[in-house]
């Protein structure tokens, strides 16, 4: 998964280039390149491409001539990390390039083609086939767009691609299918990039361009286009989100911002949602009578929103009554499902992006089932696929390892089983309850934050260990995932989150003075049980760190360290309970070194198969 | 201390209840909500439907009502025993706001609240709800659907009967039974107090030969005719004439069940006229729960006993027959077999093949005679009343035009 961004027009520099993939590396950064177009074609393409992070400023001998351009930040799917691999690549003439996110299904077959036809790939990549496409069918005696869209459809896979020409240097044509792609409109400039977060500081307005769907940019102009090449007319939209919000905000990462940002965010998920008049919830953006229905619901997830989806199961099952299952999208695709009437699916997505859940989606919809989509980013695949769902308002992510996303996916699937169940059996005073609890989340997410400290200091004891090990019943269980996969992905530390009761079914026998262990024990209605799982980790000689309730002392005396969480009920103890875990990972992470925002071998949105 | 009874947006479920009266009018238990609640010697006004209002009504004027105000829904069972939670809630003067089910049962408003004065019954809740007030465990049942108030009745009975024979004026004419002035009861009837009280409110005829088990309560200026069986929780309100058999049922004001034919766990209304023979049978073959069918949606009621619950005006003919947990809506007229629910405003002879809509002309012509014969006139606002009624119940029914000519 990649970044591109595009620039053609007034205001124009490479300097604009480097700032525009800057503003993409979260989608990818192990490598990355530009391409500049001069203002003429005798010139030529310049192109500056590199493995590794990209540079604050950009290397001697860039030009600082041009009137378009376009660079990438890529994350490596086929070919190794290097300069070669890296976008843009150009045909064999250098006289185009072109910069792609997505991936090439049947690049082989081309390549192979193409090589018999006398292309020369330098490359190890899928993206490479895209420009000697171009340059085939240029050869063939079309003209560059013509060119263009021929070279599209002969690929199968996805894309969200761009293509310069030095013989068309004032035009840059673009081409979504499956990618994210975006489109801002200037005044006298316009833009391509995959987020509109590469956007913003130039322009609020912009284009969404469906998939199949093309579009040409001049300085003054975005024409957009189908394969067949029938003109289309595209909404413009006006961009809310702030540059503000994208930047760190005085925190050293933009993981340690999001955390600390949950109040505000969880707050900006429920507002406008509490439904006071009736006790109950008012979501809107998807069809309330596919809830009623529902006798089912499948929940389609990857990472993190999984265990958000655990949770949800949970929750409608409770609450309710509606039996509920959390699948991995990717296993659910290939697996050949049974899908039973009636059956609501779900899918959940931070960047709606994710490839996976994106083909799940498109599954469920193959096999007749409903779908709603549980999303962070405005307009995205997964919400244009879904056609229906409730958006997080969350504000933009930008750190890899999700956070505040998974916070408030965990409120808005409490806030669908509450609707679920106040259309079912849950009565007006149950509802209120409920509606309570949450108005008092964002203050309880302020007064958990406070522990920041003490869990630093923890983190600094722990730092050093290779191994944890992280235990939750019922809701706590899925959180106990998230601890382990948020120490994972960010310090590297190998972690494996396990059902409380599991443990003396095997876990167990890991336990020893190495073993750090994180207990989740902040529910009332599993506290007994958990004291005697701690007494067995203690015995063993494990070490232990508790997270309770408060006024909950009964961990008190056998765990090395205790966080206390403010009181909540059950269902919502996850949105407090995750945020020591996220501040755990983060401390434990700076402590060792770890790029904490860029962790290796990670992109923010998978948008790979 | 000012109290607010309030019909809430939840009333169209209890039709035919309430149709006629507001729902705190409606008898539950021998009592009135509304009669309960003046108890406390508090102000009462009331927030009523639409069809309720004459000449501007009570819908206030738009100015805001003086707080503190006690906001009491009007579905809320006559138990005598919340008069005391009531008393002492409104002494501690704390605001809350407590639930029944669905619905708001009761919200104590403090003095620094705005409050509009022409709130109608479907602010009232969202209204009460946006205040956020401190949430009280339920305190107090809502009748909410039909058949609940055969249930009501029945399970407020016991504490009620107390309280109205410690607040009414009787003489104790033997152990166990006590009469209003003026009642009159055949040597030859006979009262078994075992169980609990008869009490006979005054000018009240009690007939040859008939049989009163307590706990039983009959209203004033009504008969008892010879012959008849009237027992265990039976209530049967003012002007009424009663025969047959009659058991763990309320009978409101006006209504006649005056030949033999079996009511049991059933409620009637006002103006209802019994022909004779009709029976409502209160216990399925099986002797299993009951189940009620509200608008295509059956509900199990959880009750092995329920009989019928008959909406005012209505009129069976001789021999008719309902089974168990039926209801009949407001002003129709029965006939033969009634083996589903029945439409208000209906001809209902579906065992003859035939439910039509009662011409509502007919229906005031029927009211003015029935009115005569007990020397009630039939004023304008009745007329006016019936006609909003009509209209309101349009979608029970749903058949030709066709009139049944006997």
């Amino acid at each position: 998964m990649c970044g591109i961004f595009g620039y053609i027009g007034r205001g124009f520099t490479p300097d604009v280039l480097l700032e525009g993939i800057r503003r993409l590396e979260y989608r990818g950064y192990d490598s990355w390149g530009i391409a500049v177009n001069g203002e003429n074609g005798d010139s030529g393409l310049f192109i500056h491409k590199a493995a590794g992070r990209i540079p604050q400023s950009l290397p001697v001998g860039i030009p600082d001539y041009g009137t378009s351009g376009m660079a990438h930040t890529r994350w490596a799917t086929h070919g190794v990390p290097n300069a070669e691999n890296a976008h843009p690549h150009t045909d064999c003439t250098g006289k185009l390039a072109i910069i792609h996110n997505g991936i090439i299904e049947n690049y082989k077959a081309l390549r192979q083609k193409l090589s018999g036809l006398g292309h020369t790939f330098r490359a190890e990549t899928d993206s490479e086939v895209i420009v000697h496409l171009v340059e085939q069918f240029r050869k063939e005696g079309l003209e560059l767009r013509l060119a263009f869209i021929e070279a599209l459809k002969s690929m199968e896979g996805t894309y969200g691609v761009a293509l310069m020409s030095s013989s068309h240097p004032g035009s840059i044509l673009v081409g979504r299918m499956g990618s994210p792609i975006v489109l801002g409109q200037g005044d006298g400039f316009n833009l391509v990039a995959s987020d509109p977060a590469a956007i913003i500081p130039h322009t609020r307005y912009v284009m969404y361009p469906d998939d199949g769907e093309c579009a040409e940019l001049t300085a003054d102009h975005i024409e957009s286009f189908k394969l067949d090449e029938t003109i289309t007319v595209k909404e413009v939209e006006r961009l809310t989100i702030d540059l503000k919000e994208i930047e760190k905000g005085g925190y050293k990462h933009f993981m340690e911002k999001e955390i600390h940002e949950q109040p505000s965010s969880v707050q900006d998920t429920m507002r406008g949602r509490i439904n006071r008049r009736e006790g109950s919830i008012k979501l809107g953006g998807f069809d309330e009578g596919m809830l009623l229905k529902a006798r089912r619901i499948k929940i389609l997830a990857c990472g993190t929103s999984w265990h958000a989806g655990l949770i949800g199961k949970y929750m409608f099952e409770q609450l309710a009554g509606i039996p509920t299952e959390v699948c991995y999208a990717a296993e659910f695709r290939y697996s050949n499902p049974v899908i039973e009437r009636d059956t609501l699916f779900i899918a959940i997505s931070q960047s709606g992006e994710t490839a996976d859940t994106l083909s799940g989606i498109r599954e469920a919809k193959r096999l007749g089932a409903p779908v709603m989509g549980i999303v962070n980013v405005v307009g995205s695949s997964i919400a244009r696929e879904c056609g229906q769902g409730v958006y997080l308002h969350a504000g933009p992510e930008i750190g890899v390892a999700s956070t505040k996303a998974f916070t408030s996916q965990v409120v808005v699937l409490f806030l669908l089983a509450i609707e679920a169940s106040r259309m079912r059996n849950m009565s007006l005073r149950d509802g209120l309850l409920y509606l309570e609890a949450l108005k008092k989340l964002p203050e309880e997410i302020e007064k958990t934050l406070e522990l920041d400290d003490h869990i630093r200091s923890i983190a600094r004891e722990y730092a050093r260990y290779a191994n944890f090990l992280y235990i939750g019943r019922l809701f706590e269980y899925p959180l106990a995932l998230e601890g382990a996969l948020k120490l994972k992905e960010i310090s590297y530390i190998h972690a494996e989150g396990v059902p409380a009761a599991e443990l003396k079914h095997g876990p167990i026998a890991l336990i020893d003075e190495n073993m750090p262990v994180v207990v989740l024990a902040a529910q009332d209605k599993i506290l007994d049980k958990m004291i005697s799982n701690v007494n067995e980790i203690a015995a063993r000689g494990g070490h232990i760190i508790s997270i309770v309730s408060d006024g909950r002392d009964n961990l008190k005396s056998i765990s090395e360290h205790i966080i206390t969480i403010p009181q909540t009920i059950d269902p919502l103890v996850p949105v407090l309970g995750v945020v020591p875990l996220q501040l755990l990972a983060y401390h434990i992470a700076v402590e060792r070194g770890c790029d904490v925002d860029r962790p290796r071998n990670l992109a923010k949105s998978v948008t790979v198969e | 201390m000012n109290i607010v009874i309030f019909e809430d947006n939840q009333c169209q479920n209890l039709y035919p209840l309430g149709l006629f009266s507001p729902l705190y009018d409606v008898p539950v238990g021998s009592w009135t909500l509304r009669a309960m609640i003046e108890q406390l010697g508090f102000p009462v006004s009331t927030i009523v439907r639409d069809h309720f209002l004459f000449d501007g009504g009570e819908r206030g004027s738009g100015e805001t009502r003086p707080a503190p105000v006690l906001f009491i829904n009007a579905s809320v069972e006559p138990n005598v025993r919340y008069l005391e939670t009531i008393a002492s809630l409104v002494k501690a003067n704390d605001p809350f706001l407590t639930t029944s089910g669905n619905r708001v049962a009761a919200a104590l408003v403090p003095p620094e609240t705005s409050i509009p004065g022409d709130l109608t019954p479907d602010e009232v809740t969202p209204f009460l709800l946006e205040l956020e007030l401190p949430l009280e465990d339920e305190l107090f049942r809502t009748i909410d659907l039909p058949h609940e108030i055969v249930a009501s009745h029945l399970r407020i009975w016991d504490a009620n009967i107390e309280k109205i024979l410690a607040s009414g004026n009787y003489t104790g004419k033997q152990p166990g039974v006590f009469v209003g002035e003026g009642v009159e009861c055949a040597p030859s009837s006979v009262a078994d107090t075992t169980k609990g009280p008869v009490i006979i409110d005054r000018g009240t005829k009690i007939m040859h030969f008939s049989y009163l088990e307590g706990p039983i309560h009959i209203g004033a200026n009504s008969l008892v005719i010879e012959h008849s069986s009237i027992k265990n929780r039976t209530s049967v309100g003012t002007r009424c004439k009663i025969g047959g058999e009659v058991e763990e049922t309320l009978i409101d004001s006006f209504s006649n069940k005056q030949h033999h034919g079996f009511l049991g766990h059933s409620w009637v209304g006002k103006w209802v006229n019994l022909g004779a023979g009709t029976c409502s049978s209160d216990l399925k073959n099986t002797y299993g729960s009951i189940r009620i069918d509200y608008r295509g949606n059956k509900i199990e009621t959880g009750m092995q006993f329920l009989g019928s619950v008959i909406g005012d005006y209505v009129k069976t003919a001789i021999n008719t027959s309902l089974f168990t947990g039926k209801i009949a809506g407001v002003a129709s007229m029965i006939y033969g077999t009634v083996t589903t629910n029945v439409p208000s405003f209906s001809n209902y002879a579906r065992s003859f093949g035939q439910v039509t809509e009662i011409s509502l002309e007919q229906v005031i012509v029927t009211q003015n005679r029935m009115f005569s014969r007990r020397g009630v006139e039939q004023t304008e606002h009745d007329i006016i009343l019936m006609k909003r009624v009509f209209e309101l119940t349009r979608h029970e029914r749903t058949m030709t035009e066709e009139q049944i000519n006997f």
